[in-house]
Parts: C-alpha cells; structure tokens; sequence
C-alpha cells in the first residue's frame, strides 16, 4: 500500500516538474522579448506615472513632488475638458466614415477583373505619405483664400470662397476629411482581406436558395466580416483620440482652440508651458479612456458573436 | 457540334442586356474616373510643385501648370542642402545665421 502511494506521488511530481519545466522553456524563449518591452514600454510607462505626481519641468529641474494634485488640478481645467469634448468629437465624426468607407472601397475592389491590384495601390497610396505631407496638402486644397483647390473650384461655379480652416464650424470638419482621406486605405485592406477569406460556397449556396445581393451581403458578407470590423473599429477609436499631426499641421490648435484635441493639449502643455508633470497627468487620464474604450468594445462585439 | 456553337454565340450575345455585356468595362470607367478624384489632391500637388513659385504665392490654384517650370524640382535636388545642426524647428523660427533660408549651394 505504502509502496503504491509512493508511485502515484513520484509520478505526480515527475509531472509537476516537467510541466515546470516547459512552463521555463517557455519563459525563456520569451525573455528577449520581456526584457526590450520592459526596458522600451512597461518602464516609460512608470516613470510617466511617476513623473505626473509632480511638478516636473521639461528639462527634469524645479521638480516637487505633488501627489494626486496635477490630476485634481484636471477637473476644473476648462481647457483639458474642451479638448475633451473636441476628441470625442472628432472621433464621432471620422470613425463611423472611416469604416463605411473603408468597407465600400474594400467591396468596390473585390472583383477578379484585370487591373484591380492597380486601383487596390492607388486607393492605399496615400496611407503610405507622412502626416507632414498629408497636412500640407490639405491646408492648401481648403486653404481659405482663392490659392485653396476647393475654393478655386467653388469660384468656378459662382459660389462664394468658404474659409474652412479659419471657421470654428468647418475645422474639425476638414481635419476629420484629411483623416479620411489618409487613412481608409488601412481599413480597406483589412476589409478586403476580410473578404477574400469568405468562402465562395455560402454565396453559391444562398443564390441557390433565390438570395438576392442585398441579402448576400446582409446575412454572409457582414457576418463574415465581424473580426475585422472589431479589429479595424478598437484602432479606429485609439487612433483618433491620438489625433495629434493633422491638428499641428493644418491648424495649430485653432481657430480659437475649436480642434485643441487631447494629445494637442499636452503637446501644449508639456513642451511650450514646460508643465512636464501636468501633460504626463493627463496622458495618463488618456490612456484609461482608452483602456476602458477598448475593452468595452472587445467585450461588446463577443457578446455579439 | 462546332455548326451548333457558332449559331448559338451571336444569338445569345444579343439576348445578353448592354449591361451584362458592358458591365465590366463601364466599372472600370467609372472606377477610374472616381481613383482620378480621389487623387486630386496629390495629382494638384504634383502640378503645383511644377508651377513658378511667384505663381503659387500669388494663390491662384490652377490645374494646369502655366507656365510650366522645373526650378522646384532642380532647386530641391541641387541646392536644398539642410547645414548640419538645423533641425526643422530651428528652420521655423530661422534665428540662426546658417539655418536661414535659402541655404548655400
């Protein structure tokens, strides 16, 4: 008897160690990777933390340590709460265009016709161009003046010059257009990806049972689709509440503050006031937002699936 | 059987609608037409940067660059050499005698 449960508990451990075993292997495999997202992530990470509990000048002089104050100090800052606003409202004006468009394209672009792979580049070229050059672009083409693209064009048929990017109304507008514009090309490739991954029997199957298109699209293309409309959507709502180079090029924050995004006021905050401390308080309140954004869509779409 | 063929491919060919015969030629028509506005702005930034710079500062936008001229072009290939130490920003505010624009050949 004694001997039997001597055999079982040898095995047990001679199990146990070996599972420990290849839990290590496993570990150490990872390491490099561990060790460069510490030292390149996890450790400016902390050290942002850190730095939002003080008063923390640029260059790391004249530092106090406050505590919670820089974070109690962002609750009556006006400025931090209209920048706010301005996010959220440029996310709600790109983000929903942004995946339609990037969906219409990718369906528009899903023919086996010669020449598509061309058209497939074009519509993806300008993701490939800097946000420098984007934004130049486009201040010229709404510049305000007669010099602007769509203003010359306007003139053409007798309609009065718009000044786009000197009007509260029209700015964030056009900095959401720009978006647009950049960056649908990402989500028609994921879209189009998405696509050609359908298997073609469930479309031959429905037409045989008398579908329609719409009815093909309605019940295979956008079910199909669930996977990289989450993925497209949690980028979409990540990248545009770091809307940042579109704003500095095309507006400078303007006109009177109407497209100060988030980034843009810590940007502001921390490199032209030197308030290290107060910008790094607020990228903190940022990243929860997000945090707490993408989490809920991850959840919401797999209680969709 | 090849008898049958032949006399059945012209037949079927005009029962086919202007559309299903044309389909794919008229999308392509159309898809370019769209890929040329949805590239405007680059194809207008390629035109200007081949238009005099006098022209673009006197902000007339025009399709069609007249006069046309390559000094853009050779300027940016030939002389626009950045001199060591002049960062973008510095170019900006161009308080710095050797960051200052036009830089020497």
């Amino acid at each position: 008897m004694a001997s039997i449960s001597t055999g079982t508990s040898e095995k047990e451990s001679f199990a146990l160690s070996k599972a420990w075993r290849e839990t290590l292997v496993g570990y150490a495999f990872a390491l490099p990777f561990i060790i460069l997202y510490a030292i390149f992530t996890l450790i400016p990470i902390i050290r942002g933390f850190w730095i939002s509990l003080h008063k923390w000048e640029l260059v790391g002089t004249n530092i106090q340590f406050l505590g919670a104050s820089n974070y109690q100090r962002l609750l009556s800052d006006k400025l931090f709460w209209s920048s706010l606003e301005h996010t959220i409202f440029f996310v709600i004006l790109s983000g929903p265009v942004l995946v339609v468009v990037g969906l219409l394209f990718a369906l528009m672009l899903n023919r086996k016709i010669r020449g598509m792979g061309f058209f497939r580049t074009m519509f993806y070229m300008p993701n490939i161009l800097s946000v420098a050059v984007v934004g130049l672009i486009f201040a010229r083409v709404f510049a305000p003046d007669d010099g602007g693209l769509i203003n010359a064009v306007l003139e053409q048929v007798g309609i009065e010059s718009i000044p786009w990017t000197i009007d509260k109304n029209l700015a964030m507008p056009v900095i959401a257009l720009t978006t647009v514009w950049w960056t649908v090309g990402f989500n028609m490739l994921v879209f189009l990806a998405g696509l050609q991954g359908i298997d073609e029997s469930l479309y031959d199957a429905a037409k045989v049972d008398g579908a329609n298109n719409w009815h093909l699209f309605r019940h295979i293309t956008i079910p199909s689709l669930r996977r990289p409309m989450t993925f497209v959507m949690v980028l979409q709502v990540i990248a545009s509440f770091q809307l940042f180079g579109q704003v500095d090029v095309i507006t400078g924050g303007g006109p009177s503050g109407a497209t100060r995004t988030i980034v843009y006021y810590i940007y502001e905050r921390s490199f032209d006031f030197w308030q290290l401390g107060y910008g790094s308080a607020m990228a903190f309140i940022l990243f929860i937002i997000l945090f707490v954004l993408s989490m809920l869509q991850l959840r919401l779409q797999e209680r969709d699936a | 059987m090849t008898v049958q063929k032949t006399a059945l491919t012209p037949s079927s060919r005009a029962e086919k609608p202007f559309l299903q015969r044309h389909g794919n030629k008229l999308y392509m028509i159309a898809l370019s037409l769209f890929t040329i506005f949805w590239m405007l702005p680059i194809i207008w930034t390629l035109v200007t940067s081949f238009r005099p710079e006098i022209h673009i500062q006197a902000n007339v936008a025009t399709l069609i660059p007249n006069p046309f001229t390559t000094e853009n072009w050779t300027y940016v290939l030939n002389s626009s050499k950045i001199p060591p130490g002049c960062s973008t920003a510095r170019l900006s505010q161009s308080h710095i005698p050797s960051c200052n624009w036009p830089f020497a050949p």
